[in-house]
């Protein structure tokens, strides 16, 4: 996303043009009024399905997916928001799933939720385009700031590729 | 066609609005990253300092979230200051770089060989084959002394082993997020780590290479070839950290079961006790790859130690201590018997200067197929030494070559077969105690301590010292989890497990065990003092108060005031300073706490001159504000949309509209509160400009007043006269407020969003440092956390750093938290320099929240 807004560099508007520019969506608002569909992929079961639950109930619309290989057929198929992933994962790994998301739907933002914690792989994830790096575990409250943040983020790029 | 015309600028307006909106969004998560890395920051400095344990997990949870958060930072300032950023990116490059050295550690072996034979190995080879066989090849080349023949499996197969399928990353998964203080928790990662190691296969060929090893060496001894197969860590036997007693060791090993042995060698690092051990003493999984020593069995009549110096009586003794058991040695080193005790002369070699009975029941020998069995004792009928004379001389020969070799007391394992061979199994430095705990055993002191009621006097001291507590007895491993911090362990036997849990020890005593086995050297590492072989301690009342004084042989009932001075707390005996761990973490703060680029106006603040995380930060910080708002490298002028708010506090403050946030006909340039429309903001500046609520100086209206603070506080002493240089921004619109303000070397943000839909509302603060010292800064973050958690805030403090933050608030509610913010830190600002003492930050809340603004403090007019 960050290379497609510096191409798109622009001054900063005049004050002419800068009457009634759309609001900064507030906090918590925004993310009640938002649709919001999450993937989560993670190799250990009863953590998909907690999560699932506690992403749930304030109304998001929650998948899982225990592997890459079926996330990826999973965001083939429909047009997720938010990819929560892990990084260690048998099968195709976590940055190999990035990849792959990416390429077939390059708004959908990814977040790493993790137990592994490795400066390297964290930072890697983030160059080949993960919108964030979460240790596990993860407060409840933190982790729905970060997933609002990454829908904003995304739907703002979304405005930005329709104006253009 | 003009249709298409208002189409087109109306398309061009929408994607310029939008085009702010990225890059505000950018600009707003900037900040967010800046505020954690500044938090993770002083959690760092706090660590670092504070002799807290910390594991490597602590270590690469924080620098993984430092990396990510500075990570964003840099992404953020591509979009908007790309210049700037490209060249933070470079910077940040060769941090990240440096930062995943420090934290992979050794890799040294990866080219090397699986399997050394005995005489291809001398100490050159420790970091490939771990201490104990280096010792052992050394001793063997170099100084011709009789070692058993055998091979060593270098760290390459430990090294290969975890790197096959993740296993390491999996590894440090369960340590990383382990919780150490639970027993049980500890143990389940332990059962947990050594099923993951079980189930992944040795890599390709090299099962083949140890068998192909096993068969060479039967070719070159003869007969039937059984193996003692040993753990030998690299960095075991430092006398630091001697790692006595942790590792296991399978005995009597033939071919069909070495494999397993080598398997059983290499999981010991992931028992309980282990697991521990490395954390006490900082050191990481990787730290210690895991060499494996393979070394024909000798069957031993009677085997032992050796310690070249008598550990009870401090270095320059010029004594030897010999301990013996019948049979294989293991039941000595597992405290499982009293061994004989023989204190021997250095010269003549050997002469027996005192020789003490030991108590055995049970010996250890070789099975006819494989394997050891304890069997009962023999009944001896006289109690004679089962030394000879000659035999000890020649013992002592070889320990006084060895100790001359390796330079340094020594303790020596040795055995003697059934043909009267004598063999040196391994050697390694001993500790001697640590001179301060060896005062001279004053009749005085006895005297005054006769006072107390003994219950028992007795026993072989294996680590001096005093120490008072309850009496805590441990039958067996499972008691272990519910061992008291301070207590008196009190055991049967000295088995190795008691070393975990060492550290929460006061003192230790055993009816059973030697003075030279592994239980002992721990406690004499952990400065635990230690009583062995002291019959009938297990009918101490549990819970009762005692004080072992373990140099004097001695166990009083109660508390001996007269001793409490020679306990020492066992924290401070073994600090992680210096350690591997500790060592790491220090080399990560190099790279992220220092700040060079401490003023934005001088020449060198450029991206190119960031060294640290800090000042990616700090310039990443001070640069986005400047393009959001326009600013001149002068900061004097003001694009038209920026405006410079004029109000009666000392704060020079820039105010963007994002939407909605000032009246419809603002002038541009100068405008005052009257132009606020933006809710949030409005309530801050009523906070501000409440009356008391003093800032520094004289409260100036207008710009000429501002003026004759500015004049007023060049002569104050106090560094002000920087804060008012720099300036404070604030992005408005209807319902929210982002406020940034930098105030010399402090630097606080709110950011607060107030509509009439409580849910969505919030008021978050973050604070962080201050131009006094640290101890002042952290006490004013303190004044600050109080206030804020007095009012409700959720509030999170780390050294001077303070993030609050108060949500799902009504609309009226909320607006008063932040005209009490802007109370807050009008009265703040001035109290840094006064916070002498921390009593004063008790009496400062008080005042605050009496709505005392001034603090009760003398006002500042200079």
């Amino acid at each position: 996303m960050n290379a497609a807004l510096t191409r798109d560099e622009q001054p900063l508007p005049s004050p002419a043009v800068f009457v009634q520019p759309p609001a900064p969506r507030p906090a918590t608002e925004g993310l009640y009024r938002m649709d919001v569909r999450v993937l989560i992929v993670d190799d250990e079961e009863p953590f998909r399905r907690s999560l699932a639950e506690q992403l749930a109930r304030p109304g998001f619309e929650v998948a899982t997916a225990p592997d890459g290989r079926q996330a990826v057929e999973q965001v083939r198929q429909r047009d997720f928001d938010v990819v929560l992933l892990d990084v260690l994962m048998p099968g195709l790994d976590g940055v190999q799933t990035l990849e792959q998301i990416k390429r077939l739907r390059p708004l959908t933002e990814v977040i790493f939720l993790t137990g592994h914690a490795g400066l390297e792989s964290a930072v890697e994830a983030l160059e080949k385009g993960a919108f964030d790096y979460v240790m596990k575990p993860a407060s409840p409250d933190d982790l729905l700031l970060r997933i609002k943040s990454a829908c904003e983020t995304r739907q703002l790029n979304q405005h930005l590729g329709q104006a253009r | 066609m003009l249709g298409l015309i208002r189409r087109l600028f109306a398309r061009a307006s929408e994607r310029r609005a939008l085009t702010f909106q990225a890059r505000y969004r950018h600009f707003k998560a900037l900040l967010e990253a800046n505020g954690n890395v500044l938090e993770i920051m002083a959690d760092i400095s706090d660590k670092l300092v504070d002799p807290e344990c910390f594991s490597i997990g602590d270590v690469r949870i924080r620098s993984t979230r430092l990396f990510v958060e500075a990570f964003k930072i840099v992404r953020h300032m591509r979009a908007i200051a790309p210049d700037d950023g490209e060249h933070l990116a470079e910077r940040f490059a060769a941090l990240r770089q440096k930062a995943s050295q420090l934290l992979a550690g050794s890799d040294g072996s990866s080219d090397a060989a699986h399997i050394l034979e005995m005489n291809q190995i001398n100490l050159g080879q420790t970091r490939l084959v771990g201490n104990k066989m280096a010792g052992l090849g050394e001793m063997r080349a170099v100084l011709d002394i009789p070692v058993p023949a055998g091979f060593a499996i270098t760290a390459r197969l430990d090294e290969d082993l975890r790197r096959q399928a993740h296993l390491q990353d999996e590894i440090n998964k369960i340590t990383t997020s382990l919780n150490y203080e639970d027993y049980a928790a500890v143990q389940e990662a332990s059962h947990a780590i050594q099923s993951m190691v079980l189930a992944t296969p040795l890599p390709d060929q090299v099962e083949a290479r140890i068998l192909a090893a096993y068969d060479r060496l039967r070719e070159q001894v003869g007969g039937d070839l059984r193996l003692a197969v040993r753990s030998s860590a690299i960095g075991e036997g430092d006398p630091r950290c001697s790692f006595a007693g942790l590792y296991y060791t399978a005995l009597n090993v033939r071919r069909q079961n070495l494999i397993d042995a080598c398997y059983e060698v290499l999981v010991s690092k992931y028992l309980p006790r282990s697991i521990m051990y490395l954390r006490m003493n900082g050191l990481r999984d990787e730290d210690m790859p895991m060499c494996i020593g393979c070394i024909a069995m000798v069957d031993s009549r009677v085997s032992g130690t050796l310690f070249t110096n008598d550990p009870s009586a401090g270095p320059d003794t010029p004594r030897m201590v010999v301990q013996a058991v019948s049979g294989l040695g293991l039941t000595l080193a597992d405290g499982r018997v009293s061994p004989e005790r023989y204190t021997v002369a250095r010269e003549p070699e050997g002469r027996i200067l005192r020789y003490e009975r030991g108590n055995q029941h049970v010996v250890l020998r070789p099975r006819p197929g494989d394997d050891v069995a304890e069997e009962p004792m023999p009944d001896r009928q006289d109690g004679a030494p089962s030394l000879r004379e000659d035999e000890l001389a020649q013992l002592v020969a070889h320990a006084l070559k060895i100790e001359r070799h390796f330079g340094g007391p020594q303790d020596i394992e040795w055995a003697i077969d059934d043909d009267g061979r004598v063999w040196i199994l391994q050697t390694r430095p001993l500790l001697i105690s640590c001179p301060l705990n060896l005062r001279p055993q004053t009749p005085e002191l006895l005297d005054l301590c006769d006072r107390y009621p003994t219950l028992a006097e007795a026993g072989d001291c294996a680590s001096p010292g005093a120490g008072i507590g309850p009496v805590a007895v441990v039958r067996s491993v499972r008691e272990l989890k519910d061992f008291p911090d301070g207590g008196v362990l009190v055991a049967r036997h000295a088995m190795p497990e008691l070393t975990q849990v060492l550290h929460k020890a006061s003192a230790v005593v055993t009816e059973i065990g030697g003075t030279t086995g592994h239980l002992a050297i721990m406690a004499r590492e952990y400065k635990v003092p230690c009583l062995m072989n002291l019959p009938g301690a297990m009918s101490f009342e549990p819970g009762t108060e005692v004080t072992v004084d373990a140099t004097a042989r001695r166990i009083y009932a109660g508390r001996v005031v007269e001793l409490e001075p020679l306990t020492r707390r066992i924290a401070q005996a073994h600090p992680l300073v210096g350690t591997p761990v500790h060592r790491i973490l220090k080399g990560i703060a190099e790279l992220v706490v220092p700040l060079n680029l401490t003023d934005p106006k001088a020449r060198g603040f450029r991206a190119a001159n960031c060294m640290t995380l800090h000042d990616i930060s700090r310039f990443a910080h001070e640069t986005a504000l400047n393009r959001m708002f326009a600013l001149s490298e002068q900061g004097g002028r003001s694009d038209a949309h920026v405006h410079r708010l004029i109000f009666p506090v000392p704060l020079c403050v820039y105010v963007i509209d994002a939407g909605q946030g000032l009246v419809e006909d603002s002038p541009s340039g100068e405008i005052t509160p009257a132009h606020i429309a933006s809710v949030p903001f409005q309530a801050l500046i009523r906070g501000m400009t409440t009356d008391g609520v003093r800032w520094a100086g004289h409260v100036p209206i207008g710009l000429r007043g501002f003026m004759s603070v500015f004049a007023n506080t060049v002569a104050d002493p106090n560094r002000w006269e920087r804060d008012l240089g720099d300036r404070s921004y604030a992005i408005v619109s209807r319902h929210y407020l982002n406020f940034s303000s930098r105030l010399g070397y402090h630097f606080s943000t709110l950011d607060a969003h107030v509509s009439d839909a409580a849910h969505g509302n919030y008021v978050s603060f973050t604070f962080k440092g201050g131009a006094a010292d640290s101890t002042c800064r952290e006490r004013r973050a303190t004044f600050i956390a109080r206030v804020l958690s007095e009012r409700g805030f959720w509030v999170d403090q780390k050294a001077d750093v303070v993030k609050a933050r108060i949500r799902r608030i009504d609309r009226d509610t909320a607006l008063d938290q932040l005209d009490m913010c802007g109370r807050l830190m009008g009265a703040a600002r001035q109290v840094d320099v006064t916070m002498t003492s921390a009593t004063l930050i008790d009496h400062y809340v008080e005042r605050f929240m009496a709505g005392d603004y001034s603090l009760g403090l003398a006002t500042q007019d200079g």
